[in-house]
């Protein structure tokens, strides 16, 4: 772990040639340095938003299953090309080369200024005195196209770096939601919602502006400070020499305030994820807050919340901006010397015979010097800005793997069959005549599914305790129990998220974690929450796939709804489907999922929030749809109506399950039939 | 709320938002100047100190050029020890001209967030439906930001900017009345400049700071629905919706840059041309050289004032683009925080209620009472409560009827629950509901019951002072439900919602809410109520643990949510779709658990199928949307 971190930051140095020298300055430090940084990679995805070293010791609780998905996160990160900041400068070099030619061209005739202007006092002089007022002309219209040609180039400059900035920050943005897609839902959300807002946005937006502004002053301040430094040793390097130690001085106590400065502008990034994550619950848990007339206690909170990033934010911003006029008096120091010995030798008692041109270039020569070394210090806080956003987007940086099978079998349907088609074998065309476009087909071959001896717990605790059941193409079945039987847990056990404690799922004979893991569609799912998007009603069913919308809208009977909506298919229906009532979303929900056949589908409690009348006509559909795709149905419920329908029932008790036909289980199982009893009699009870 | 309800009775004027005094921004401003006059009045001294001292080293440089031009050397020393002084003086104002920016910046952005989240208070329910939480937060956040960056690097450094061209102008006029006369000349040319450019990036940046906002609204929702993004295997799909967003706010930003690019240089060009008139004019002689009347000395303190008039104004044209970036975010805070409000008659009071004729029930009485139901003595409080109450006026009624005065607090007087011909529709005005009536005695079990669609969730809303009716009334208690002052509302109305809802905290705050009224004895007793002590109590650290997404399981969650529901022991009881989630047997435990602890209390329930009626009355409104079609 620690070899990949070490390669990676060796390599980003190479590209970042300033940050190699901050870390050799830190002597000691460095390997310090690297352990936070490999560290703070490991520790992002399990602590909430508190990737610092003190959050891990009592909250975390260290057990096995807490270290696997940061084991499988840092593999993942190793596989992916490893991100380094050198790269992003290399993708750009076409601009960066405009950058350099401009860079130079401006910086190399920023003396010209100088030395016009001492050339322009010295004429000025030498007119009052005897010399023609004519041969200004010439020389004020030289200095004129000097910095006209110079600015031109810095116009140039300017523009290519702003354009390499964006063009980074577009690709940042880009990889880290592409990378973010690429994670486990485990290791998503296992970081708190704000944390990674903050990260996707303002972090980016921060190490954009930090590598703009370290290309931009590789330029100001390096080239042009070399430009006149070689200027001023010209006109007198014993001064020169004198003058020159007060620069160095300001940059050294800007390298002494490094450490606070980068400290604060941490703390006010956490402070700021902190807001952000307080300022969602607030607006997001809006009406809840508002039913139990608790508003005004959560605006306290909220307050308090204020204060922290209040003061976390003052301390950052007074570290980044009131320093630099101090740095800039400090370097200016050295004016004092410039006077005094820069007269001596006007008047031909100093080191060097000057003229008033000499000594007019030199004092704004180093003017300029004194200001630019102290905007050094000031792009070494931007650096250092940069840097602490750097670390934290670099786990999330980098091209994402297509290895991991993202980016497989979203297109269309036919895009997938050509993905499965090297292993598995395609699903032979529809036989039997159905409701359904005969175009609606599984990409891979439907395939009886067993699980055998399934175990999955948390914590300590065993939510399926050997679980065994199986599934034939075609087979809608029906999974039951009491709550916290472990049904959810046994849906969820389809989609691999992480890696069963006992026991294999096979699909096919093969196993099925595999299959997921390579990106084969082979499992449908639908929870609890519909997980629509703000989006259109056809955006939430087709999610980038091709296909007919409105047969799957009517199998779920949403056809007439839709229709009567404003804007029929093409209506949005707002954050997480808000603007549809609780069954329209798991409709829409279950629309979407029959719109991506999948050989092995699990449904936890679609009906739910759906009329009885609508489930019966639903479920008769759903039939026609297997029928015709060959898929099996994993239907998990807590009612029981339809059950009597389904091609056999799983029965769940404390983590162990009885499967059997509906008639079998009644005969046989106490609790099923205990189950059942209770909810006729409850239904008796309701028609009453 | 119906929105043309709110529209109707809205008092604001849309375009008075436009002007600049009327902004929200500049209320919240005054405030924070009017709180903190000490801050201010040393940012306005600290701004004039460090102006004056960055002023005056040309002059000093100048007579130091002078005295070498006339071959005189002795004051030199002294002068550079002046240079010196007025640098450091310069240094030391400046850094502390930045300190008490920064500071001052910060106050104004707090106190722009305090009273957006006062403003979330006043909002009708209506539009957290209509806007995207996330869009919400955005303003919160990145639009606040701007307005920091406003203040930091914007607005009072450009002040200070624009103190140092006035400042070096008037010094430029004593020293040589030509240059005096040139600038004025320029400066208005450049200003003419500057405005054609800060127009330009201000379309840019409206751009930009939207397709920010979309962008921003993408992740957290990709994080809700990442398990159907890896099943479907949709991530291009995604990317595709979120490159979209990232690549409109790149599109303007490079409108922007162009405008930043080119300002700059054309002023410092300019620059450049102006010392060459100068000094060509000045080599002339006669009546040029009376007009710009300049010695070698004051030329060169004459070309580094040039160069010093022009570099704040070249930093404003920096703060150009920070301003019109806080420009776009302070439009969209004012467009937020000029949203039409529930109306001031149709709020509940905020504090609690006056004394007076009606000692009203403060918080103190409130946790007195859930004290005296812990004992089991619910009647005496109830007695106390019904003592402390006012019946109630007309009740959350149609929006022309004027509330009646006073406080309004429930009472046990009135029928439990009372829909009174109550017609709703929603901005389509297509109606939901209308004329639908419905009494609730206390102590009576309510099932409304229906098909999808027909309004149940509506007729919840109402109920729960969510959505005002377009006519008729609604009482709950005797009382509007949304004239309920907020520390009666949990214990006089527990709303079991249809999805829990987590909120940020241990097990311990799901239940409480972060209500100090809430004692842990009234969280025990909640969760045993629902049957959860036993969860709670096999998790390590009891209700202190974190409460992750799984900590429990669905069917846990939502008892979570029953307990969190019933905590302030309530006398209503709204149960939205309460077994939604919930198999047989747990659903029959909610009941009998409910059963148990609801002796006078009513419960109304709404359900889509009957196979979950609670015991008691159903009432059907198929029938009402039906007719209502």
């Amino acid at each position: 772990m620690d070899e990949i971190h070490d390669r990676s930051r060796a390599e980003s140095l190479a590209g970042f040639p300033h940050v190699r020298t901050q870390l050799q300055a830190e002597g000691d430090g460095a390997a310090a340095g690297r352990d936070a940084a490999s560290d703070c990679a490991a520790s992002a995805p399990k602590a909430e938003g508190k990737p610092t070293a003190e959050g891990r010791t009592p909250k975390e609780k260290s057990t096995a299953a807490d270290r696997r998905p940061r084991g499988r996160m840092m593999a993942k990160t190793s596989a992916s090309s490893a991100p380094r900041v050198g790269d992003y400068f290399k993708r750009e070099w076409r601009l960066l080369v405009g950058v350099t030619l401009s860079g130079v061209v401006y910086n190399v005739g920023m003396t010209a200024g100088p030395w016009f202007e001492g050339q322009l006092a010295q004429r000025l002089c030498d007119i009052l005195g005897a010399r023609s007022a004519s041969s200004m002309l010439p020389l004020a219209l030289a200095y004129v196209a000097a910095i006209a040609l110079v600015q031109g180039a810095r116009f140039l400059k300017r523009l290519y770096v702003r354009k390499f900035a964006n063009n980074v920050n577009l690709r940042m943005k880009g990889e880290l939601y592409a990378n973010l897609l690429g994670k486990t839902r485990e290791e998503v959300v296992g970081e708190g919602v704000g944390t990674v807002m903050t990260k996707a946005v303002s972090d980016v937006d921060d190490c954009a502006e930090g590598m703009r502004k370290f290309t931009t002053e590789i330029f100001d301040t390096g080239v042009v400070l070399v430009a006149y430094t070689v200027m001023l040793l010209v006109y007198d390097w014993r001064l020169a020499l004198i003058v020159l130690a007060f620069p160095p001085v300001s940059y050294a106590i800007a390298m002494r305030m490094r450490k606070q400065v980068a400290g604060a502008s941490a703390e006010a990034k956490a402070s700021m994820g902190r807001l952000n994550a307080a300022t969602l619950d607030r607006t997001s848990g809006a009406l809840s807050y508002r039913v139990f007339g608790l508003e005004q206690a959560r605006d306290a909170a909220y307050e308090d919340c204020l204060d922290d990033y209040e003061r976390a934010a003052g301390r950052a911003n007074t570290f980044a901006s009131a320093l630099q006029p101090l740095y800039k008096a400090i370097s200016l120091a050295g004016a004092v010397f410039v006077i005094v010995l820069g007269a001596r030798n006007v008047m031909g008692l100093g080191w060097t015979a000057w003229d008033i041109a000499a000594f007019t270039t030199f004092m704004s020569c180093f003017e300029k010097l004194a200001i630019k070394s102290s905007s050094a210090a000031k792009l070494f806080n931007a650096v250092q800005k940069a840097r602490v956003s750097w670390e934290r987007i670099e786990p999330y940086l980098g091209a994402p793997t297509e290895a991991t099978g993202e980016g497989v079998g979203a297109e269309s349907p036919a895009s997938t069959s050509a993905g499965a088609a090297a292993e598995l074998p395609i699903a032979a065309a529809a036989v039997a005549a159905t409701p359904w476009p005969a175009g609606v087909r599984c990409a891979v071959a439907p395939q009886p599914v067993e699980v055998s001896d399934l175990r999955v717990s948390f914590g300590d605790k065993d939510v399926l305790a050997g679980v065994s059941l199986a599934l034939r193409p075609g087979q809608i079945v029906g999974v039951t129990g009491a709550v916290a039987s472990g049904k959810s847990a046994l849906g969820r056990a389809f989609l691999c998220e992480r890696p069963a404690d006992a026991g294999t799922i096979r699909f096919g004979g093969r196993d099925l974690a595999g299959l997921v893991a390579a990106g084969k569609p082979v499992v449908g799912y639908l929870g609890h929450d519909p997980e629509l998007i703000s989006d259109t009603v056809e955006a939430n069913v087709r999610m980038g796939a091709a296909g007919d919308v409105d047969a799957v809208l009517a199998a779920v009977r949403m056809d007439r709804e839709v229709a009567a909506f404003p804007a029929g298919r093409a209506t949005v229906i707002g954050d997480a489907g808000v603007r549809l009532s609780g069954g329209q979303q798991a409709r829409i929900g279950l629309a979407r999922t029959l719109f991506h056949p999948r050989p092995l589908i699990v449904l936890d409690d679609p009906f739910s929030a759906v009329d009885s009348a609508t489930e019966q006509a639903i479920f008769r559909n759903l039939r026609a749809y297997v029928a015709q795709t060959g898929s099996a149905v994993l239907l998990i419920s807590h009612r029981l109506t339809l059950f009597p329908q389904m091609n056999s029932v799983v029965y769940l008790e404390e983590g162990h399950a009885v499967q059997g036909s509906h008639a079998d289980l009644l005969a046989t199982c106490a609790g099923y039939r205990a189950l059942c009893a209770l909810q006729s009699a409850r239904q008796e009870g309701g028609a009453r | 709320m119906s929105r043309q309800n709110v529209e109707k009775r809205s008092a604001r004027d849309g375009s008075s938002a436009q002007t600049f005094a009327a902004h929200p921004l500049w209320s919240v401003f005054c405030q924070v100047v009017r709180r903190l006059p000490g801050l201010f009045a040393l940012l306005v001294v600290i701004i004039v100190v460090s102006v004056a001292a960055s002023l005056l080293p040309p002059r000093v440089l100048g007579a130091v050029v002078d005295d070498l031009a006339a071959n005189a050397g002795a004051r030199t020393p002294g002068l550079a020890v002046l240079f010196l002084g007025l640098v450091a003086l310069e240094g030391v104002s400046t850094a502390g001209r930045e300190v008490v920016i920064v500071r001052f910046g910060q106050k104004v952005t707090h106190a722009v967030r305090s009273r957006m989240a006062e403003k979330l208070d006043t909002l009708p329910s209506a539009y957290f439906v209509d806007h995207a939480a996330g869009d919400l937060t955005s303003r919160f956040v990145n639009d606040v930001n701007t307005v920091e960056s406003l203040f930091a690097d914007g607005i009072i450094s450009m002040v200070a900017d624009v103190a140092s061209v006035v400042g070096i102008v008037a010094i430029v006029f004593t020293e040589s009345r030509g240059l005096g006369l040139l600038l004025l000349v320029t400066l208005p040319i450049l200003f003419w400049f500057t405005r054609r450019v800060q127009r330009g990036m201000l379309g840019a940046q409206v751009d930009n700071r939207a397709a920010v906002a979309e962008a921003n609204r993408q992740i957290p929702e990709t994080l809700a629905s990442f398990r159907t993004i890896k099943v479907l295997g949709c991530q291009p799909f995604m990317r595709r919706r979120y490159d979209r967003a990232i690549v409109h706010g790149f599109d303007a930003m490079e409108r922007s840059n162009f405008y930043d690019a080119v300002y700059s240089p054309v002023i410092l060009t300019c620059g450049a041309v102006v010392v060459a008139v100068m000094m060509t004019l000045s080599a002339q002689g006669g009546a040029t050289a009376v007009l710009f009347g300049m010695t070698v000395g004051t030329a060169v303190a004459n070309i580094a004032y040039v160069g010093k008039v022009f570099s704040p104004l070249s930093n404003i044209g920096m703060e150009i683009e920070n301003i019109q970036q806080a420009v776009a975010g302070t439009r969209r805070i004012g467009e937020f925080l000029s949203e039409d409000e529930i109306p001031l008659d149709a709020r509940a009071p905020q504090e609690a209620p006056a004394p007076g004729p009606m000692p009203a029930a403060s918080a103190e009485q409130a946790s007195d009472a859930a004290r005296a139901n812990e004992r089991g003595a619910a009647a005496d409080a109830d007695g106390r409560r019904r003592a402390s109450a006012v019946a109630c006026g007309s009740g959350l009624s149609a929006p022309q009827e004027a509330p009646a005065e006073g406080a309004l607090l429930p009472s046990s007087a009135a029928p439990a629950v009372e829909l009174d011909r109550v017609s709703f529709s929603y901005d389509d005005g297509v109606p939901v509901i209308s004329d639908f009536s419905l009494s609730v005695a206390p102590g009576e079990r309510v099932t409304i019951a229906g098909r999808t669609g027909a309004g149940k969730s509506t007729l919840m809303k109402l109920m729960l002072g969510l959505y005002l009716p377009d006519g008729g009334a609604v009482r709950v208690l005797g009382c509007a439900p949304n004239l309920i002052p907020a520390h009666e509302r949990r214990r006089t109305i527990g709303y079991v919602e249809q999805r829990f809802r987590r909120v940020p905290g241990d097990v311990f705050d799901q239940v409480a809410l972060f209500d100090d009224a809430v004692s842990s004895a009234d969280v025990d007793r909640a969760l045993a109520l629902v049957g959860l002590s036993g969860a709670v109590a096999r998790l390590p650290r009891g209700v202190h643990e974190p409460c992750g997404p799984t900590t429990f399981s669905q069917g846990q969650f939502q008892l979570l949510s029953i307990a969190r529901a019933i905590v302030c022991d309530p006398r209503v009881l709204l149960l939205d779709e309460i077994t939604a989630n919930l198999d047989s047997a747990t659903e029959r435990h909610v009941l009998d658990a409910i059963d148990a602890a609801s002796s006078g209390r009513t419960v109304v329930a709404i359900s889509h199928r009957l196979t979950e009626a609670v015991t008691g009355r159903i009432v059907r409104i198929d029938a009402v949307a039906d007719a209502a079609k």
